[in-house]
């Protein structure tokens, strides 16, 4: 009757005014009784538009796909595109691409609101001589550019590291018009490639291929394998893929903070900042006194002056991890078959980041893991270069350049400002961005030429040798923008470039070559037409090339330690800034997407907000508790923003994640303050971005905040004796054994029932979760909130606990700092048997259908909220507000599934339109659902395939394979009797 | 008499609720001594076998067919909305003998029967160009649609409410004559709905025919 509706926004508080107070309400009620059934709020008159011309290939109401690449991040991931009506409505990993194979993370699946995005720049702008910027025509826009290419002035073109074709084009446009190309990322992987080039040969420049699944150890430094670093969702595959067999991979992890990779670890080895160069040390030290010294003599002379004073003691003084420790994890090394030693993320981008690396490459040396678990034949290339864009930015402010160009990638927020690239900027006489948003950078920008985003443009991608992967447009552009290789070829001048009117051409001529190389029978245009539909071309990788081997690798022989800045620091503070790229945000690029703003951090379950992670016994000291806002400051700037205080940092640690903290690029991003981590970053004289590299002072600031936490009620981190995720630990006893505690509780008990135990005829929908594959990355959230128009509600409202998300992905920490247990589980409905909600219910609205699963009927649903009450999974949601989509963002709901309206329940309903898809397929075919044929958007995001659906009644399904396993069980089950369609296999862990 | 009670319920508001119970008695007087309209409902065509004229629920009878008082008009049967062109199945379907699929040609393969393509109409229509001046202002207007590159804006007759997903493909396939639903559709000119699309009347044709009654078959 009377809606309330919302504009999502962060950090707006006066959302709950916007609708009717309660008395206003009533007083209304009254009224609007009298007049409801005569004036009854119905859309019935509608307007039919059919298309003008047909295409028989695109029937209305069905999907369309496409095959496309991820351009999110450099990793690569194929995807595909699922269209209606010419608009992108669900992005899914492609299952024929090499390198994800099916899954997609949280930023992947996001991509789409970034194409979405209401803050979109939406046709070409100039800045007028008020500063205020003026939409132009391209034709005006092109003209301006060429003018100012036209004389001899210096110029250059600043953009993040690109690959494939664009890459090729970018390099010949700025021979064509006498530009300089610079490329920069902030999380640039240059100093593995360097030390990967020291050890292994000059000709190995670059990022070595890793494979997880061939390692029976893997020492990691710091690296967040399983989140962003290089190559997520094809690392988290393969870390999976061996966690699932007999003999998974053990995993020692050694940070400063508890990441996310950290708590899927077995071992993690929190240590003090900066001293993980020591412990490599310690432990390649150990291992060539094991006996593992495969290496020229000369180089092994080096290292024994060198590692001289290194002993395990010493080492663990200093870096204040247990000898034992150590010793177990070089032990560990030296035994297993092959291992894996790498070291990365932003707790290793320290001053002494090159050696650590050096160190890593030449454990894997020792231990002979080139050709086994490292792969040198598909590197790579490093392209950010950022000691150039140093001399570049230092070059502008003596004033040599005049002209620079600039593409979406924000240099300005992810430059610290200490870099003095915000002075140098202003300096230009002309600075064109090619961004997408009015971000940072781009406000900065005299002319903006929007470019179209991935998903409307032609592209292509080679990450490494054998695969060149394809980007195609999916849909024509949202708003008026060019693909970046259109515009380039617009402005070109010489006739080489020329010759090409789009982009397309460009690409297709770069295709020839690949063509040729492929050795393929077939002409072009098949060839071509095969690669569309497939994602791209995939070969065979290369066989491994001889190593070279380098005799000599400078290895310092100090006790190094890491040295933070400390510049007008008054106190003497111990505390050092540790900024981390998290999985909500990375970098910075996903913030201005509400769907990853309101994903709950997988740690700190922090949604809507930046925070800052601080021990217990630091912030004891400073009288901090969680939820009080703090100041985190250095002679470079300051940060103001709520504590998180946990256990899983060192005492001299303070974590923030990057990425939040934009003053300009969109009204998500901007709604989440507390400033920019990227300028509390001091400049220094090394050549590449040390992220880890500042000290700072610590002070309670006045005031609290209320953080939007999904898990912040009183022990709600505890499991108790709930056992909710449970762990079996391996070697303790068999894998797949529990013990003799858990054995009553594990799945397979006789359902004691005083009614007739419900059959079904057909079909009974049922899931397996693996809780041993499951890293808790969040994709099958993302992926919830994308397939079933689920809204974001914002940081207000979270803050009241009415989040919308169907799938939670809940976090228990049970254990100590020491003896870690960290658990994550995805939770959806259960689709119980005996479900709670269902007797509860006065108008039927949910109720156990034929196929096993507890239905949402939202036309009789009343809002009660009785089913919420009783449900003891608490997977029910209610909508307490209607929320506005601001336009264009309405075009990505799926038409599949209805947006609910304010005062009906909804939940998890097993993705209930994808499974009618399927019987709709099957009917046409005769014959039943396959197993496999039917995957709920969860189930089809998960990089490591740790969901499993399927037909529990076929007993030769996967599902009803996996829900009969010894490591299965029913969350709660045991003493409710609800009997839940999902199950659960139990986390595998090693204990020692 | 008419003055003296309008007088008094002028007078004294506490015969409201009287008034508006004659009012509703007489708006279901009124409504079912609309004869003419039952029997135009008739001769549009009588669902075989199913029990008057598929009606099942009391409220799904003409009778109290609350649409068609209290509105929306759109959700009533007879509802008429006047088109962008007259287009008529009578002379497409009847005298020129076209199959349906013809032109509704993603009826038995998408779940939406959609509108065909203006591109489809020009198929015949570059061609043909009508025989009387009315039918040759009415396809020019097509003409100019087709050559402006814009869509026909067709009023919707037959609108599903929310949360219902009704599948075209399904119901074709199983061999539901258009005319079950859509009423002796060859015989409009004008095209109107003929059924109440309400739950009722959807539950009695399945339950006839053994299709699945399970709530999800149409809610999700």
């Amino acid at each position: 009757m009377q809606k309330k509706s919302l504009t999502i926004l962060g950090q707006n508080d006066n959302v709950a005014s916007e609708g009717l107070s309660r008395r206003s309400f009533l007083k209304v009620l009254g009224a609007a009784t009298a007049t409801t059934a005569v004036a009854c709020a119905d859309k019935a008159d509608q307007i039919i538009y059919p298309n003008v011309k047909g295409d028989a290939t695109q029937i209305p109401g069905l999907p369309s796909w496409y095959s496309s690449t991820c351009t999110q991040c450099d990793a690569g991931c194929g995807v595909n595109y699922k269209t209606y009506e010419g608009r992108v409505v669900i992005v899914e990993g492609n299952k024929d691409h090499p390198i994800n194979k099916g899954g997609l993370c949280a930023i992947g699946h996001s991509a789409l609101q970034d194409h979405y995005d209401p803050d979109r720049v939406r046709q070409p702008l100039e800045k007028d001589s008020n500063g205020v910027f003026q939409p132009i025509t391209w034709k005006a826009a092109y003209s301006k550019i060429k003018q100012a290419i036209a004389d001899d002035s210096k110029r250059a073109f600043l953009t993040r590291p690109l690959s494939g074709s664009l890459e090729k084009l970018v390099g010949e446009w700025s021979t064509d018009v006498a530009v300089e190309h610079y490329a920069y990322e902030p999380l640039d992987y240059a100093q593995l490639a360097k030390a990967t080039a020291a050890v292994y040969g000059a000709e190995y420049d670059g990022v070595p291929h890793y494979d997880f699944s061939k390692a029976e150890v893997v020492l990691n430094f710091g690296a967040d394998f399983l989140e962003t670093w290089i190559s997520p969702c094809e690392y988290s595959r393969d870390w999976a893929k061996s966690r699932k067999s007999k003999k998974p991979v053990r995993v020692f992890q050694v940070e400063p903070r508890l990441s996310l990779t950290g708590a899927n670890a077995d071992h993690h080895l929190k240590c003090k900042p900066g001293t993980e160069l020591l412990i490599a040390k310690a432990v390649l030290k150990e291992l060539l006194s094991r006996g593992k010294n495969n290496l020229p003599a000369s180089l092994l002379g080096e290292l024994e002056v060198s590692l001289a004073e290194i002993t395990i003691d010493v080492v663990a003084k200093l870096s204040n991890v247990k000898s034992e420790k150590i010793v177990s994890a070089a032990q560990r090394l030296a035994e297993a078959k092959t291992s894996l030693v790498i070291a990365g993320g932003a707790s290793a981008k320290t001053n002494n980041e090159y050696e650590l690396q050096v160190i890593c490459a030449l454990i894997n040396r020792v231990l002979g893991n080139v050709g086994q678990t490292i792969n040198l034949d598909r590197l790579r290339k490093v392209k950010s270069d950022f000691q150039k864009v140093k001399s570049l930015i230092a070059e502008i402010n003596d004033n040599k350049y005049s002209v620079l160009f600039v593409d979406g990638s924000n240099p300005l927020f992810t430059i610290p400002s200490d870099y003095k690239f915000g002075l140098a900027i202003k300096k230009l006489d002309l600075v064109v961005s090619f961004a997408s948003h009015l971000d940072e950078t781009s406000k900065e920008a005299h002319l903006i030429l929007p470019a179209s985003s991935s998903i409307e443009s032609w592209g292509d991608h080679q990450p490494y040798a054998g695969v060149s992967s394809l980007v195609q447009p999916a849909m024509t552009p949202v708003f008026d923008t060019v693909g970046l290789g259109d515009m380039l070829l617009k402005l070109s001048r010489s006739e080489e470039l020329k010759k090409f009117s789009e982009f397309q051409d460009y690409l297709k001529a770069q295709w020839q070559t690949i063509h040729a190389g492929a050795g393929v029978a077939e002409n072009f245009e098949t060839f071509w037409k095969k690669s569309l539909e497939r994602g791209g071309y995939f070969a065979d990788p290369i066989s491994v090339a001889q190593l070279s081997i380098p005799t000599s690798v400078i290895v310092t022989a100090k006790l190094d330690i890491a040295s933070f800045d400390s510049t007008k620091i008054q106190q003497k503070s111990e505390l050092v800034l540790l900024p981390y790229a998290s999985v909500k945000t990375f970098d910075g690029r996903a913030a201005n997407r509400p769907w990853m703003q309101e994903l709950p951090d997988p740690i700190t379950k922090i949604a809507w907000d930046t925070w800052a992670e601080i021990n217990t016994k630091t912030a004891a000291a400073k009288k901090i508790k969680t939820g009080d806002l703090v100041k985190i400051s250095n002679y470079y700037g300051e940060l103001q923003v709520p504590a998180y205080v946990t256990d899983h940092v060192d005492e001299n640690v303070i974590a923030v994640p990057l990425g939040n903290g934009h003053s300009d690029f969109g009204r998500y991003a901007s709604s989440v303050g507390g400033g920019n981590v990227y300028n509390m970053i001091p400049s220094d004289k090394a050549d590449h971005l040390q992220l880890f590299t500042t000290h700072v002072e610590l002070k309670r600031a006045l005031g609290k905040h209320k953080v939007a936490n999904t898990q912040d009620v009183k022990d709600s981190d505890k499991q108790g004796k709930r056992e909710i995720a449970r762990t079996s630990y391996i070697e303790t006893k068999v894998p797949g054994a529990h013990d003799d505690h858990h054995d009553d509780h594990h799945g397979h008990h006789e359902p004691a029932q005083m009614y007739e135990q419900r059959i079904h005829p057909l079909y009974q929908w049922g899931m397996v979760v693996d809780l041993a594959a499951c890293t808790g990355c969040s994709a099958c959230v993302t992926a919830c909130y994308a397939e079933n128009n689920i809204p974001t509600v914002g940081r207000k409202i979270m803050t009241e606990g009415r989040e919308m998300s169907w799938l939670r992905l809940e976090r228990y920490d049970d254990g100590t700092s020491e003896d870690l247990q960290i658990s994550f589980i995805p939770a959806m409905c259960q689709h119980c048997q005996n479900a709670p909600c269902e007797p509860v219910c006065p108008v039927y609205a949910t109720y156990h259908n034929e196929d096993g699963m507890n239905v949402m009927v939202y036309n009789r649903c009343v809002g009660t909220r009785y089913c919420a009450n009783n449900c003891v999974y608490k997977q029910r949601r209610f909508n307490w507000y209607e929320y506005e989509l601001p336009e264009p963002m309405e075009m990505q709901l799926n038409p599949e599934v209805m947006k609910r309206t304010a005062g009906v329940m909804e939940k998890c309903s097993f993705c209930v339109h994808r499974i009618k898809d399927a019987k709709d397929h099957a009917k046409d075919e005769g014959r039943l659902v396959a197993d496999g044929e039917v995957q709920p958007a969860c189930v089809k995001s998960c990089p490591t395939e740790a969901l499993v659906f399927g037909d529990l009644n076929d007993p030769n399904s996967r599902v009803s394979k996996l829900a009969k396993h010894d490591r299965a069980y029913k969350i709660l089950d045991h003493h409710l009797n609800t009997q839940p369609s999902v199950s659960y296999l139990d986390n595998l862990k090693y204990k020692a | 008499m008419l003055g003296l009670i309008s007088s008094k319920f002028l007078r004294n508001n506490r015969y409201y609720p009287f008034a508006l119970l004659v009012i509703l008695l007489c708006s279901t007087f009124v409504g079912n001594s609309f004869a003419e309209d039952a029997a135009g409902y008739q001769s549009v065509g009588k669902r075989a076998g199913v029990w008057n004229d598929g009606q099942a629920a009391l409220w799904d009878l003409n009778i109290i067919d609350h649409f068609h008082y209290f509105g929306p008009v759109a959700r009533a049967r007879g509802h008429k909305p006047q088109q962008p062109i007259k287009f008529s199945h009578v002379t497409h379907v009847q005298k020129n003998k076209m199959e349906c699929q013809f032109c509704h040609w993603t009826s038995a393969k998408s779940p939406y029967a959609a509108i065909p393509e203006v591109q489809n109409c020009m198929g015949c229509h570059s061609l043909i160009g009508g025989t009387t001046p009315e039918q040759q202002a009415e396809i020019t207007k097509i003409k100019e649609y087709y050559t402006k590159g814009e869509p026909i804006p067709w009023a919707k007759v037959h609108v599903m409410p929310d949360y219902v997903k009704f599948n075209h493909k399904r119901h074709v396939k199983a061999g539901v004559g258009c005319q079950e639903c859509h009423g002796q559709i060859q015989e409009m000119d004008e095209v109107e709905r003929v059924s109440s699309m309400k739950m009722g009347w959807c539950i009695d044709c399945h339950r006839e025919r053994g299709a699945n009654i399970d709530c999800t078959v149409c809610h999700h």
